[in-house]
């Protein structure tokens, strides 16, 4: 296959599910970060992880000149303005060079409007991939029965690589010949086929975003018959704590009664890792969704532990092999399905174990 | 063996704070008698087994309350990953870019006058490229930080001020993409119209020390050639303010000396150069320690933060009374942090340390590497590394669990709520006990204080609502 390459600007932590699981039909050329604290460097740098195989680089004008498609990542309009006017910059630089520019950063509307003539009076392809797929006029609630087994796929925290493990199971399912759908909050569900950027908090009320979801699980089982559905929810499941409430997991409850949930994986930090841990979280997803968590995946991050009030918890990242080892020691000694889904080893382990689980019944009532 | 516990009583009720847990549990007087005679009694005591007050000791007992101390082992949880930590999430350095100052303050911790040995003027300039390789150290240091911040340090700062130009440069490129959080401590008399515009333009915080009105303020903060330097901090400050659009880039602090007359700084607070400016203030220290606060001065602030207690409950614009209550009344009255129940583990610290360094790292004029800008930079056991070297591990989690040459705080009730570090036991290249224990009672005191103002908190809610309730003619 001919692939596109890809210059992916200004690159961060976020973007680095893409390394990991980028469309077949796109080749990465090049990684490039806005500051030069990154130039030079392994990107696995940024999460302590293991090489990724791709260094950062600082040159964005080479980047340009070396690929067809430019990524502009997804970055709100705050960290925008920490890069003044890079970021303009670069998308001319890209749609004067007639370049094809996807751009997830969100734009003001007269900006945005700007690089759409400046790309029609050069030829250029520029795609503004920031809005969620679009949505019905009117909500309809109605009862809705689903075909295919959906995994729910919740985070203890923000960033607990959810995502990349979502992106992953899609890539693995793709592998065994199973048709996945996954639905989450993600903007780069747009890069990639079945898959669906949902916002759940359009301010619409909570009620008609769960709808939503409802309406969309079925729409994609209706046209799409896909084998197996990932749904991964928005915010964190729980209150972090008394300091970090999140939404109180409040979406996450109310969705686990609109979809029925087959196989819930929960993302978690490295202070998961203790069998007191699991068995009391567990026992509280029970009591509060109606369901277990079937698999705990570890990150290999630990809270930082901050005196000031946050809007969300702080972490560092710690050596993924200390945590790779400690999760394999803790589901060794105790059974409980503990792993950490970034090691190849233990997201084949853990895949073997969900598929048995949705797709080989020796029995069952039709 | 007696709980560590603290048992309060207050005209309107009886409590006492459980350590283990961060918890005060109101009670009725005969639990409170039984706990204050804990020892004499002994655990059965005299009190008949079955009495009310035995009844309900054992049933806070099975409720996990009134144990038994039982911290196995000092040491601070940050331990473990204390070589991640500092490898990767340094959230803020300050770079002292000067040891000289324009100023004598009688009361500053490098004048000749009150030198208390943790610092000395001198000519020591940092130079660019020490300041390159410090912003180079940070950005290694802090790749988990989504925020960087950078601080200015002396001597006074401005007197550096091409210096601050090119590193501000340096950084801009080094971190773009990020916020940037830069910020300056100055004594003010420098801020020229350049320098405002250009720390305005580049969204510096910039914290002007200002004492309180003029004859305070002249009496500490002097030139060198002993003239007061009131007059010329007021006239940048009220430019500055003016240039800035967002009130809250500037702010002033003030160093409180508890000798003067507390209506008089207290009032200072109301000066309209002031307004709408956040004003922080501390209190002066002597050989490394706050100063003793005079009678009056103490009554006047208790009676204070008493009547911003009341204003709170009764009015319902609340505006605390007095500038110098305000910080810290505000801080407990709306946003308690300090009794967040949590289960102390068996091996633990008490509450004073952070992990050196994390906070607000300093890198001084030579590139060496200290906790924070409050500690002795001649006590080698504070140097906690250097720019080239790195940080010196051993060193800073001996500083973090400064506890340990103190056994005895597994013992104390103030365990949880304890406000001292490694700071206050810095004696040359050693962590000094005897030092550090001479913190330990006004520790105490700054633990009881926030314990009693909860309190009072609880009890003029609960007597709100009884109020409230009559108004309503519900009984």
């Amino acid at each position: 296959m001919n692939k596109e390459k890809v210059c992916i600007v200004p690159f961060t932590k976020k973007e680095i599910p893409l390394l990991a699981c980028m469309p077949d039909n796109y080749e990465i050329s090049s990684v490039v970060s806005a500051g030069t604290e990154l130039e030079g460097k392994e990107i696995s740098f940024l999460t302590n992880r293991r090489e990724l195989g791709f260094t950062a680089s600082t040159d964005w004008r080479n980047g340009i000149r070396e690929c067809g498609i430019i990524i502009i990542t997804d970055i709100g309009m705050e960290k925008e303005r920490h890069l003044g006017d890079l970021l303009y910059e670069i998308i001319g630089q890209a749609l004067g060079e007639r370049k094809k520019v996807i751009c997830f950063a969100e734009l003001e509307e007269a900006r945005r409007r700007e690089f759409e003539i400046l790309a029609k009076q050069n030829g250029a392809i520029f795609t503004y991939a920031c809005d969620p797929y679009g949505k019905r006029e009117k909500t309809r609630f109605e009862k809705i029965r689903f075909q295919a087994p959906v995994i729910y796929l919740g985070e203890m925290t923000q960033e607990c690589d959810g995502y990349e493990i979502a992106l992953k199971l899609m890539k693995r399912f793709e592998q065994d010949n199973l048709r996945g759908a996954l639905i989450s909050e993600d903007k780069y569900n747009a890069l990639y086929e079945h898959q669906y950027f949902m916002q759940f908090h359009d301010g619409n009320g909570l009620e008609h975003s769960v709808e939503e979801v409802k309406a969309l699980v079925n729409g994609i089982e209706e046209v799409e018959k896909p084998d197996v559905i990932i749904l991964k929810l928005p915010w964190p499941m729980t209150a972090f704590d008394h300091n970090i409430p999140y939404d109180y997991g409040v979406h996450a409850f109310i969705i686990s009664q609109a979809v029925h949930a087959d196989y819930c994986v929960y993302c978690g930090l490295s202070e998961m890792l203790s069998e007191d841990f699991i068995s009391n979280i567990n026992e509280h997803f029970r009591h509060k969704f109606g369901y277990p968590i079937d698999a705990f995946h570890i990150s290999n991050q630990i809270l930082d532990v901050v005196y000031e009030p946050q809007e969300k918890a702080e972490t560092i990242y710690i050596p993924m092999g200390r945590v790779e080892g400690e999760a394999r020691a803790l589901r060794e000694q105790t059974g409980e399905p503990v792993y950490q889904l970034l090691n190849e080893n233990d997201f084949e382990l853990f895949y073997q174990g969900l598929k048995k689980e949705l797709f080989d019944f020796s029995y069952g009532r039709i | 063996m007696k709980p560590l516990i603290y048992p309060l009583k207050t005209p309107l009720g009886y409590y006492f704070y459980e350590t283990q847990r961060n918890e005060i549990i109101a009670v009725n007087e005969g639990i409170y008698e039984r706990i204050v005679n804990w020892e004499s009694e002994g655990e059965t005591g005299d009190v008949q087994a079955g009495s009310e007050a035995a009844l309900a000791v054992e049933e806070l007992k099975d409720l996990g309350y009134l144990r038994e101390p039982y911290i196995e082992k000092l040491e601070h949880p940050a331990t473990k990953y204390l070589d991640i930590i500092l490898e990767r999430r340094v959230s803020k350095i300050l770079l002292q870019l000067t040891q000289r100052c324009n100023l004598r303050c009688r009361y500053c911790v490098y004048s000749e006058e009150k030198n208390f040995g943790t610092r000395s003027h001198s000519n020591k300039d940092m130079s660019y490229e020490t300041a390159k390789k410090a912003v180079d150290f940070y950005m290694e240091h802090s790749v988990d930080c989504e925020e960087k911040a950078i601080g200015f340090y002396g001597g006074e700062p401005l007197l550096q001020f091409g210096l601050i130009k090119k590193i501000i440069a340096y950084c801009n490129d080094v971190f773009r993409g990020h916020k940037i959080i830069y910020s300056i401590t100055t004594n003010g008399t420098l801020l020229t119209d350049e320098i405002m515009d250009f720390l305005v333009k580049n969204q510096v915080y910039i914290t002007v020390s200002l004492d309180g009105p003029k004859e305070i303020h002249d009496k500490n903060r002097r030139f060198v050639n002993d003239a007061g330097t009131y007059d010329a901090v007021i006239r940048n400050l009220e430019k500055l303010k003016h240039k800035c659009e967002d009130k809250l880039q500037c702010a002033v602090n003030m160093v409180v000396d508890p000798d003067n007359d507390y209506q008089e700084v207290s009032n200072f607070f109301h000066e309209p150069v002031l307004k709408g400016l956040n004003v922080r203030w501390n209190m002066v220290e002597e050989e490394n320690e706050i100063k003793r606060t005079s009678e009056q001065f103490e009554s006047a602030y208790e009676y204070q933060t008493f009547l911003g207690y009341v204003r709170y409950f009764r009015e319902e614009n609340f505006d605390a009374p007095d500038g110098l209550v305000k910080g810290a009344f505000e801080g407990r009255a709306i946003s308690d942090s300090h009794f967040q129940a949590f289960e102390l583990p068996g091996v633990t610290a008490p509450g004073g340390p952070c992990v050196p360094g994390k906070m607000r790292l300093l890198a001084d004029c030579d590139g060496n590497l200290f906790p924070c800008e409050r500690v002795s930079e001649t006590s080698s056991c504070m140097k906690i590394g250097s720019l080239d070297a790195g940080f010196d591990l051993e060193k800073v989690s001996r500083i973090l669990n400064v506890s340990q040459i103190t056994e005895e705080c597994r013992n104390c009730w103030a365990f949880a709520l304890c406000s001292v570090c490694g700071k206050h036991a810095a004696d040359g290249d050693a962590l000094c006990a005897e030092l550090k224990r001479k913190q330990c009672s006004g520790a105490r005191g700054n633990a009881w204080r926030q314990i009693a103002d909860r309190i009072l908190l609880y009890e003029n809610m609960a007597h709100e609502k009884k109020m409230r309730k009559k108004k309503e003619g519900k009984f």
